[in-house]
């Protein structure tokens, strides 16, 4: 009965690979066993987010004051890791740092100078609402560019699909980001280089840039889905009781195929806000992306370790809400949820 | 299958940009017609000339020879990365799929928690914890990927372990490593193939991406992401400088995406599953 399936995981670059429907097995889990492992894995993902900056060589006072001071003295570098609690073992640091968390607080920025919790909430939701956008621009364009690749299936806009995804696939977004910005702000200027004044306009060019890659990797998965939900029955009634292959297409299949897609949508919803790390940097834009990078190139180590928490606890949100989504649209496919 | 592979015009194209990028890296020495960090301010920005094919950069050095240098650099993070990974991901999930138990479920646990993070947010907050150098960036690459790669292996494998010839081989008197190495790992090792080249695309793309940042690689790096760093600042009166590296990833990372879909398409037909 769970052969209307499609199964999907992604590899890193979260490109989805389809597997065989027989994927299905196992992973049945009940509500209360994905309880427990969402907090195993938030308990996992706040050891990551410490660890990945704690286990530097370089000792972090010194390689800041290097960067940020002049006239290093080392009596400046040892007064500099009192303030910032590195004199401590490794797992003391932790577990100071994850009770901070819980009273929302995560240590002071060295960059700013201003609690790292205020930082956050000031740029994510510009980050927020960059990913947002491009989440609404891969679903614009997915959407449509699947259905009619599927209902016309190695017709001449299914090849030329298939030509386009494998650039977008290929293309650094980051450059893309380069190359907008040259077409639409240097040679058509349409766009300011810098847009100033916030509002929509200033993220329409990186959230474009941000949606390619994703969106190519979505027109090939929707492709897929749609197509082998027009391998089934109900699809040959419905073309029997004489309805119009479009009728067909778009009233019965689409709606079947709307809860795994939007299910995908949710997930990739954590690509795009990694993908921003680069992009806000291009587009000058003040964000989560770009204040993590600044980050990581100045050993903020504060910074980075909250930024990637929260990061990871939005992605971790997202993929959880994709499951739920799922579970409520598609009850039949919820037992599938853990292991896509 | 490797005829009906070569066969698949998709493959050979895919292929034929491999073996391109593959031979410059090697031949980069021989390929350059200057040296990569030759600075000479008299002549910077050149445009095309004999001298220099694509001209001179910011510091007057060629662009063409560290175009040709930045497929060594990408080469040689990205296949080791993938290699290490490759290997890692293989037998980690074939093993816990087939051990099953409390192994297996440690296993899920472990991949989940890495899969709560973007693997380019791993990998940059790992490249600037460890610092610059070709072992730190591959040790990045590595973490922040191969519990993508390990998943889906553990998947496949359980999807092997079920089958006649598992029991068979079983009741033939394998070990249990016996079964998983010469038994399940060749058979799911095409999927792990499509999966790989797929894979060493998402990873010049990843590599190019912190290196943009100024991550990873030493400044003035031959490096593609590093010379789109360099030329940002020149951007409205030189663009081509920008145009040029990027180009270099796209068309590299494409190599390894036709031929991995192309190969795709032969291990698991379309409609296989139905």
């Amino acid at each position: 009965m769970l052969d209307f399936l499609v199964f999907v995981q992604y590899n890193f670059s979260g490109e989805a690979i389809i597997l065989n429907n027989n994927a299905l097995i196992s992973a049945m889990r009940t509500a209360a066993g994905r309880a427990v492992m969402l907090l195993v894995v938030l308990f996992g993902v706040s050891v990551m987010s410490f660890g990945l900056s704690a286990i530097s060589p370089v000792d972090p006072a010194e390689a800041f004051a290097r960067r940020t001071m002049f006239n290093v003295t080392p009596e400046k570098i040892d007064e500099l890791r009192v303030q910032m609690g590195a004199d401590k073992p490794v797992h003391i640091r932790y577990l100071r740092w994850l009770r901070g968390i819980f009273s929302g607080d995560l240590g002071t920025s060295l960059m700013t100078r201003k609690p790292v919790a205020r930082d956050i909430a000031e740029r994510l939701p510009l980050t927020l609402k960059l990913s947002g956008l491009a989440l609404l621009l891969v679903a614009a364009a997915s959407v449509p560019a699947a259905a009619v690749c599927a209902s016309r299936k190695n017709g001449v806009f299914d090849h030329i699909t298939r030509g386009v995804t494998v650039i977008g696939l290929s293309v650094p977004n980051f450059w893309l980001g380069f190359l907008l910005l040259l077409v639409f702000a240097v040679i058509f200027p349409v766009f300011r280089v810098v847009e100033t004044g916030g509002g929509l306009r200033a993220l329409i060019l990186p959230a474009a840039a941000l949606a390619v890659p994703i969106a190519s990797s979505c027109v090939r998965v929707f492709r897929a889905t749609i197509l082998s939900e027009m391998n089934k029955d109900y699809v040959t009634y419905a073309g029997a009781r004489g309805l119009s292959p479009e009728r067909v297409l778009w009233a019965h299949v689409m709606k079947n195929a709307f809860p795994p897609m939007l299910t995908m949508l949710c997930q990739y919803f954590g690509y795009l806000l990694a993908g921003c790390a680069v992009l806000e940097k291009i587009f000058s834009l003040k964000g989560l992306g770009s204040y993590l990078a600044d980050a990581v190139l100045g050993r903020d180590l504060p910074a980075i370790n909250g930024c990637v928490l929260v990061v990871a606890l939005i992605f971790v949100a997202a993929n959880t809400f994709a499951d739920l989504v799922n579970a409520r649209l598609a009850p039949r496919m919820a037992h599938t949820g853990g292991d896509a | 299958m490797l005829k009906k592979t070569l066969r698949n015009p998709q493959a050979a194209a895919g292929l034929a940009i491999i073996a391109l990028f593959l031979l410059t890296a090697v031949f980069a020495p021989a390929l350059a017609p200057n040296s990569t960090d030759a600075i000479d301010v008299m002549s910077k920005y050149l445009s095309a000339g004999a001298r220099f094919p694509l001209g001179t950069d910011q510091l007057g050095r060629c662009v063409l020879s560290r175009l040709i240098y930045g497929a060594r650099s990408s080469a040689m993070i990205v296949l080791p990365s993938l290699a290490v990974i490759g290997f890692c991901g293989v037998v980690c999930g074939a093993s816990a799929a087939y051990i099953g138990g409390a192994a297996e479920r440690a296993f899920i646990v472990v991949c989940d928690v890495f899969m709560a993070f973007p693997p380019l947010v791993i990998a940059i907050s790992l490249v600037g914890a460890l610092g610059q150098g070709m072992l730190n960036i591959i040790a990045a690459v590595f973490f922040s990927a191969w519990v993508w790669f390990a998943k889906v292996v553990r998947t496949w494998a359980a999807i092997e372990k079920g089958k006649d010839y598992v029991t068979a081989s079983k009741i033939a008197g394998c070990t249990r490593a016996g079964v998983i190495f010469r038994h399940i790992i060749p058979n799911i090792l095409p999927q792990c193939v499509v999966y790989l080249s797929t894979g060493v695309a998402s990873a010049i793309l990843m590599v190019s991406g912190f290196s943009f940042l100024g991550l990873g690689f030493e400044a003035g790096a031959a490096e593609w992401g590093a010379m789109l760093n360099d030329a940002q600042a020149n951007f409205h009166t030189h663009p081509e400088l920008l145009v040029y590296p990027g180009l270099c990833v796209l068309i590299a990372a494409a190599g390894f995406n036709l031929f991995g879909e192309a190969l795709r398409d032969v291990v698991t037909p379309e409609g296989a599953g139905q």
